[in-house]
């Protein structure tokens, strides 16, 4: 079962698309990253396949159906959508607004019930933040509010989560938190899709990369073979090398003294912990893991 | 973080009619006036007569467009996502002030002015969302329309007030446009009460989809929401409240601005609590200014010009408040 993207085309001018058919397969089980230049189609691409922009062209085939043919409320139960994050005008409390995805299960003239809250304590607790149940939502930092998103739309029960830049504005120790969580939810059967402009976060939490450039895929697969310095060149216009280091650990970083990276780095030495690395032997240190 | 349940306050609007019973020119007793109201025949006809067929109309006829201003106000402040919006908003107020100042310069019989007014409020919501449909049915296309339709129904009004007899028929529209219950009746109230049950009850059972439609507009469609069917039945349902409360009452301001900020202070964010605990604030207040307009002084002052005098102090405050706390209305 998966959800798919079929040829996308999308233009907010006419005559401009940013996405030129694009074609995306999402399964359960998987965390998909999508990854592209400012501009590239990435939330277009994500908006569309939550079923909130319909695509000039193409089509989101959900079990089999048209995405955009559903009722709204019938949508909600398979796609959830985790918005970037922001100060919402009131300041409900974290519980109030986890309570919110459950939406899909509430009748029109009617308040979430006793289900409801044990529902949305359970999936507040699953991201391990059930001791802010009863804080303002407006007063929690921004890691916290990304998770209590993401407690959202596991509280909605939708088999695929997609996640709009879940990593931005983090510390690293955030980041890692967010995205470990999405990828351990992506292997107790969630299908996962986020958006980054981070190449490393890609290459370490990811199953799938897929890469956008003016609105068309040009690189996707597991993210060994499709983040390459070469492939990062093609879509970002700057050089890239990849560096490997001892435990296997890996990481895309500019190249010094490409254009728009600064050119005051220090030189790595010999006595570097990383060293550079061809993208072909990065591949076998990874299919040797 | 308070989270008080709502239907205590309640009990606010409850003592502030009985109160109201009290007050008033024919001084009457805690004895006379429950005795009017619960033991007939056992009070004398006179106290009788000023407890059920002066006082006790119009103390229902103020909570009622108390609670209707109040209820729209909540309303209107969750899906515009903004707390500074009141019930005013969509320009309704002015459509059914100048069906109401038509009416009186055309020297229409008293009796039909709230009628020609309530029209006049639906003819201008129909306009605004007219206008709204036409250019996509977006938040900021509707609000504008709601102020650009205000606008022009505030400028038809000042066409009316300069073309009416300033000896008498002046007076009376200008009268008329700041609000008054003097002399309202039971009639009054069965004529609020349908549009306040309907609209008032739809809106009340749809207390937590305000929570959703508060969102952001895509998050909100994320979580399964139909937000434009809901948000336009929400300004159906809270303009009918506030076109039925100014034909009855005149044009009052602040208290659908104020109250929602009174009843989130004690309640807390969540629409659910939020518009009962409106609804019991706003009838409430409306009833302790109504007793004021009445018996502060020998003429009956007009509400709209004590609901400011009481309203401007009142969100001064609550603004106050707001910025010792850093922001973030609660």
């Amino acid at each position: 079962m998966s959800l798919e993207a079929r040829d996308i085309t999308y233009a907010y001018l006419p005559g401009k698309p940013v996405l030129k058919g694009v074609s995306l397969e999402l399964r359960r089980n998987e965390l998909l990253s999508l990854l592209g230049p400012n501009g590239s189609g990435k939330t277009t691409l994500l908006e569309c396949m939550c079923g909130l922009r319909r695509p000039s062209g193409g089509t989101v085939i959900l079990r089999g159906r048209g995405l955009h043919g559903m009722p709204p409320r019938e949508r909600a139960l398979h796609v959830a959508y985790v918005p970037q994050i922001h100060r919402p005008v009131f300041g409900y409390t974290v519980l109030e607004v986890v309570l919110m995805g459950r939406a899909p299960y509430v009748g029109a003239f009617s308040a979430p019930g006793k289900r409801d809250r044990e529902a949305a304590l359970e999936a507040l607790g699953m991201v391990g933040l059930s001791g802010l149940a009863e804080r303002p939502y407006t007063d929690i930092s921004g890691g916290e509010m990304r998770l209590v998103l993401i407690a959202r739309a596991l509280a909605q029960g939708a088999e695929f989560v997609l996640l709009d830049e879940p990593d931005a504005h983090l510390d690293p120790a955030h980041q890692h938190r967010v995205l470990s969580l999405a990828a351990e939810l992506s292997r107790q059967g969630k299908g996962i899709l986020v958006t980054t402009h981070n190449p490393n976060n890609a290459l370490i939490y990811s199953d799938t990369v897929v890469l956008l450039r003016e609105g068309r895929v040009i690189s996707r697969g597991n993210p060994g073979e499709a983040l390459t310095p070469e492939r990062l060149r093609e879509a970002y216009g700057i050089e890239f090398v990849l560096l490997a280091g001892e435990d296997g650990h890996r990481a895309l970083v500019p190249a010094q003294g490409s254009p728009g990276s600064s050119p005051t780095g220090s030189p790595r030495g010999s006595g570097s912990r990383y060293s550079r690395e061809s993208s072909s032997s990065f591949l076998e240190a990874r299919k040797g893991r | 973080m308070r989270t008080a349940r709502a239907w205590p306050l309640f009990l606010f609007p409850l003592g502030a009619v009985l109160l109201y019973l009290l007050l008033g020119r024919y001084p009457l007793g805690l004895r006379e006036v429950m005795g009017a109201l619960f033991l007939p025949g056992g009070v004398d006809p006179l106290s009788r007569g000023v407890v059920l067929a002066v006082r006790l109309p119009r103390a229902l006829a103020a909570a009622l467009v108390g609670a209707d201003l109040a209820l729209a106000g909540a309303i209107f402040q969750g899906i515009f996502r903004n707390p500074l919006v009141d019930s005013r908003i969509l320009g309704v107020s002015s459509g059914a002030a100048f069906g109401a100042a038509v009416a009186i310069l055309l020297g229409v019989p008293w009796h039909y002015i709230d009628g020609i007014s309530f029209a006049f409020g639906i003819l201008a919501l129909g306009l605004v969302v007219a206008i709204a449909r036409r250019f996509g049915n977006s938040l900021l296309v509707l609000v504008i329309s709601g102020i650009l339709v205000g606008s022009l129904f505030s400028a038809l009004i000042g066409v009316v007030k300069y073309l009416a007899d300033p000896m008498d028929v002046l007076p009376e529209i200008t009268y008329w446009l700041l609000g008054s219950l003097a002399g309202a009746g039971w009639e009054d109230v069965w004529k609020l009460l349908p549009v306040s049950i309907v609209a008032g009850g739809l809106l009340l059972l749809l207390r937590w989809k305000v929570n959703l439609l508060s969102l952001d507009e895509r998050e909100a469609a994320s979580l399964g929401v139909d937000v434009k069917k809901w948000r336009t039945g929400m300004v159906l349902a809270g303009t009918m409240l506030v076109a039925s409360a100014v034909s009855q009452a005149g044009t009052i301001g602040w208290i659908g601005l104020i109250t929602p900020h009174a009843a989130r202070s004690v309640v807390g964010p969540d629409h659910t609590r939020v518009l009962p605990a409106s609804l019991a604030l706003g009838s409430g207040f409306m009833v302790i200014i109504d007793a004021l307009s009445r018996s502060l002084m020998e003429s009956q002052i007009p509400l709209g010009i004590l609901t400011g005098i009481v309203g401007v102090p009142a969100f001064l405050f609550l603004f106050m408040r707001y910025l010792a706390r850093g922001g973030g209305w609660r």
